[in-house]
């Protein structure tokens, strides 16, 4: 009759098999630790920035410049457009121009839901993406109460240049196949002192760029004190209520500069051309 | 007779003309018009540390006499090398019956601060500059903080603490439940064996679970975000 | 003569029962041949989508999740019949339960395995799944979502294994015979060791009371995080805060009409007319008549506070649900999920079985469109100043959708061939709790309804 184990030498192995499985998970997680996200901001020793971003609504025409801009930068995926110009409607009837890029939220739902922490927030307090590690579950998308970000359904199909490219989250080309991307707000660009792509872009000079710590923001043909042009001007974040805390402020306006409070159509513009087709 | 009353009319209207001409080109060729010109002071600490305000003054005085002038708006600019190189508007300002213009300002970034001050007395006029520095110390401030979310202290440990301790009760009884299983084959006959192994997969499988919690990449948000 | 007439009726359950363990028709073979087919194709599908991306499937920026998610969602609350009826009715001390415990734990096991599968097909990089595991994040309702369908997969195994000890045991010793060696050392090393003794039935008597009693909360969480990958989202008609209950109370609903086709269908395959009788059909239709009401409540609070105040993104989500483009899908949820079955339950003309059965079958197909109209109707709304989404199925995610549906019933076909179906010592020990005394009863003094199970009168027995 054989008896089955005695309840020591069964604590005793199930002693073992736990503390073997702690070990061995354990180990896999401190190697894993070892596994680099990819290149981190080398720390220059100048002061960091936090950068936010101001668009003057009165001055916006829709020329879609920004986006043609943008898209040709970082070889983005068509259809995407991660900064995109809305047009609202205005009480009389008429439609006004509102570029939305991502607006890099200080309380960003995005990077709260992500399983993995696949979309982080950079020293610089910019919301970037980890296409290494991101998993695709879109979670992030449902959250993200703008829509402003955009999945790769499919492998883009990219010109030389872009498929080449030495890719980091700073600058997300060549965009992966499955992952989740958006407007990075040109970190790469920032981060060699040069202003975002939609910045420079924009010949009427709609959006400014601006650093909380420095207090100032520029628009490539001007700068000025943040603090005080955001009060001046009075400048609000698009569905505050929400707690979300973007980093991209509105000066109301329905291009007053250009004439006539409302706008009757875009001037000069073509339709978009993305990467893939034609070049 | 005659000739006599004409000369006299001739001199009467002499006199008159004489009289009346000169006063015209006096005051024609009265003593010439004086513009103002005035000249722009500014007056600043020459050291401060970041974070702290610094007041502006600038005083206007026109040129004549010195005088100090009041109710003259004295705009003031800082020099900034933010991206691209350009004057910054700080704000305006109104000199007092002192001639002074008052602006406070808080700088933020260590370095040095140059300030330039400038009034235009009228559309006529050109903008008066004046140019001043300040030594600015101390490290960086900004603008504000971000906050976001509630905070009260070691909120994440209680969090995480609460959760794991939860899911070690849960499965602590399965475990319990899989060892009655064992106690059913020990009390038995005959064959043995399946208790252990789904106990010990069941704890393998828990000690992942509760891995995947604690594992250093996770990288929760702590509430501080730059 | 009772002993006798006990006997006989063991004597028969056993036999209905394990004779599907070695005797398969070519018809059920066809069946299953079938099935495998249809799961073939959608493995196939799903290649196709791992080669290409998720662009083959419906999904835009707009539509972000489609048919996988809610067919998660669907799945994961099919799996509550499990819970209601092999935990809930044994804490309430139903004895009618018995004959369909297994069918509803395995339905709770099955459901949720083909559930927890269907987000990893909907991942854009599954290939990185094991990340998951190295970054997870506890601040993120998928990772919740991990950690309580790893939970209750496994509380659902031990909830079917435990019970089927005893049955183990049975064909362990009186089938000798019948199993190939293999088989029966299989059995054997499953069955524990089961020898009847009263130790080991209050050892398996303590391991199934505290299951039942833990398993509910599980369940419970479980389905809430599956809600709150949704609430913790700032979206209306998402952006609610009795998203948990409304998804428990619906899993729930569609739980009791599952094992209810469930019911029907084996037993109307293996035989089981006498043990599956009239009386679960009607105890398990005026549970589902419950939980109906129930998630009428739920949906009408839902909507009338959405509605009665009107906000902007609201208004645009109800327009849509109520006139707009998705009416179609709501109203036939209403009236072919909700009033329909409502209306076959109360009317009791027509025969108890058929009329509850269709019942139940408006229910399932009215909660998987309700689901539908739950993720995509929200996903539809503009965020920004701009134009709808929309979104159309492709073959890819129908043929991945019906093969996780065959692969739930091919589970299902296959588990009659290895275990018993019914929990055949548990209807012998409920009948033998059910013995009369000497003293012979008449059978009319006897209550009926939700009652002690009446057995013996033959006209019970369809």
């Amino acid at each position: 009759m054989k008896k089955d184990l005695s309840r020591r030498d069964f604590l005793k192995m199930s002693g073992g098999v736990v503390g073997a499985a702690i070990i061995t998970s354990s180990l896999f997680t401190a190697l894993n630790r070892f596994k680099t996200r990819g290149p981190t901001y080398q720390s220059t020793g100048k002061s960091l920035s936090r950068w936010c971003m101001i668009i003057d609504l009165r001055k916006c025409q829709g020329l879609l410049r920004c986006t043609q801009a943008c898209i040709n930068l970082h070889f983005v995926p068509k259809p995407q457009k991660w900064i995109e110009v809305y047009k609202p409607e205005t009480a009389k009837g008429g439609r006004y121009f509102m570029p939305t890029p991502c607006f890099h939220c200080e309380n960003a739902p995005c990077v709260k839901v992500c399983p993995v922490k696949a979309t982080y927030h950079n020293e610089e307090g910019l919301v970037l993406v980890d296409h290494d590690r991101c998993i695709g579950c879109r979670q992030c998308m449902a959250a993200c109460p703008y829509q402003r970000r955009f999945f790769n359904w499919g492998t883009p199909k990219l010109p030389p240049e872009g498929v080449f490219a030495k890719y980091s989250p700073d600058f997300p080309v060549p965009a992966k196949k499955g992952t989740v991307i958006k407007c990075i707000m040109c970190s790469h660009l920032l981060k060699e002192g040069k202003l975002p792509g939609c910045v420079r872009g924009c010949p009427n000079g709609v959006i400014y760029l601006g650093d909380y710590n420095k207090d100032m923001a520029s628009n490539s043909q001007e700068v000025v004190q943040l603090s005080k042009f955001l009060n001046d001007n009075h400048a609000y974040r698009y569905k505050e209520e929400m707690g979300t805390q973007p980093r991209v402020w509105y000066l109301p306006g329905h291009g007053e500069s250009f004439g006539g409070i409302y706008a009757q159509g875009p001037k000069g513009l073509k339709s978009l051309v993305w990467p893939e087709s034609g070049v | 007779m005659f000739y006599r009353r004409s000369a006299l009319l001739l001199l009467v209207l002499i006199l008159v003309f004489l009289l009346i001409f000169p006063g015209v080109i006096i005051a024609e060729n009265a003593s010439p018009q004086y513009t103002p010109s005035y000249t722009l002071v500014i007056k600043a600490p020459e050291q401060i540390e970041a974070g702290q305000t610094l007041t502006l003054v600038a005083e206007v005085r026109e040129n004549l006499y010195g005088d100090l002038v009041a109710n003259a708006r004295v705009i003031f600019f800082v020099e900034s090398d933010f991206f691209i190189t350009d004057l910054v508007e700080i704000g305006d300002a109104i000199t007092d019956e002192h001639g002074l213009a008052k602006l406070d300002f808080i700088p933020n970034q260590p370095g040095v601060l140059q300030i330039v001050a400038s009034y235009k007395a009228g559309s006529n006029f050109e903008p008066v500059e004046a140019e001043g520095m300040v030594n600015i110390t101390g490290s960086s401030k900004s603008l504000y903080q971000t906050e976001i979310g509630i905070k009260y202290p070691n909120s994440f440990l209680i969090w995480l603490i609460s959760i794991v301790a939860i899911l070690f009760a849960i499965w602590s009884t399965f475990l319990f439940v899989l060892y009655q299983v064992r106690n059913i084959s020990f009390r038995g006959t005959g064959a043995k064996g399946a208790s252990f192994v789904l106990m010990v997969g069941v704890a393998v499988l828990f000690t992942v679970v509760v891995l995947v919690l604690v594992t250093p990449e996770a990288q929760y948000n702590f509430g501080y975000l730059p | 003569m009772n002993t006798d007439s006990n006997e006989n009726y063991n004597k028969r359950l056993e036999s209905s029962v394990f004779d599907p363990l070695n005797h398969t028709s070519k018809g059920y073979y066809g069946f299953l041949l079938v099935l495998l087919a249809i799961i073939a194709w959608g493995g196939f599908a799903y290649i196709t989508q791992l080669r290409y991306g998720l662009i083959v499937t419906g999904l835009n920026e707009v539509t972000l999740w489609g048919v996988y998610i809610v067919n998660f969602i669907f799945f994961i609350g099919i799996s509550y019949a499990g819970t209601l009826v092999s935990a809930v009715l044994r804490l309430t001390g139903a004895g009618w339960r018995t004959p369909i415990t297994r069918m509803a734990e395995v339905i709770a096991v099955v459901g949720v395995m083909i559930g927890g599968l269907m987000p990893v097909i909907d991942l854009g990089r599954p290939d990185r799944i094991s990340n998951l595991l190295v970054f997870g994040r506890l601040e993120s309702p998928l990772v919740w979502d991990i950690i309580a369908i790893t939970t209750y997969l496994i509380a659902c195994l031990i909830y079917l294994y435990l019970p089927l000890i005893p049955d183990l045991a049975i064909m362990r010793d009186n089938l000798e015979g019948r199993f190939s060696p293999g088989r029966r050392k299989f059995y054997t090393f499953l069955a524990a060791g089961w020898e009847n003794t009263p130790e080991q039935k209050r050892s398996l008597e303590k391991g199934m009371r505290i299951m039942s009693i833990i398993i509910i909360p599980i369940a419970i969480f479980v389905h809430t995080v599956v809600a709150y990958i949704f609430a913790m989202t700032l979206r209306p008609g998402w952006n609610s805060t009795i998203y948990g209950p409304y998804f428990v109370f619906g899993a729930v609903f569609s739980g009791i009409a599952a094992i209810l086709i469930v019911m029907a269908i084996f037993r109307k395959i293996f035989h089981l007319e006498e043990f599956i009788t009239e009386r679960h059909f009607r105890n398990l239709s005026y549970l589902l008549m419950t939980l109906l009401f129930f998630y009428a409540y739920f949906t009408f609070s839902e909507y009338l506070t959405i509605g009665y105040k009107v906000e902007v993104a609201e208004k645009e989500l109800l327009t849509q649900l109520m006139i707009g483009k998705s009416a179609g899908w709501f109203w036939s949820f209403i009236i072919g999920g909700l009033l329909v079955p409502a209306f076959l339950i109360v009317f009791r003309k027509l025969r108890v079985i058929p009329r509850v059965v269709a019942a139940s079958v408006f229910v399932i197909v009215g909660m998987w469109i309700k689901r539908f109209v739950i993720v995509l109707g929200t996903l539809q709304v503009p965020l920004m100043p701009f134009e709808f989404g929309v979104y159309k199925p492709t073959w890819v995610e129908i043929s991945v959708s019906l093969a996780a549906l065959a692969g739930f019933t091919l589970l299902f076909a296959l588990f009659p061939k290895i275990f018993p179906i019914i929990s055949v010592w548990e209807v012998s020990e409920e009948e033998h709790h059910e013995q009369p005394t000497p003293v012979d009863i008449p059978a009319k003094n006897i209550p009926r309804i939700f009652g002690r199970f009446k057995r013996g009168v033959k006209k019970n027995v369809l």
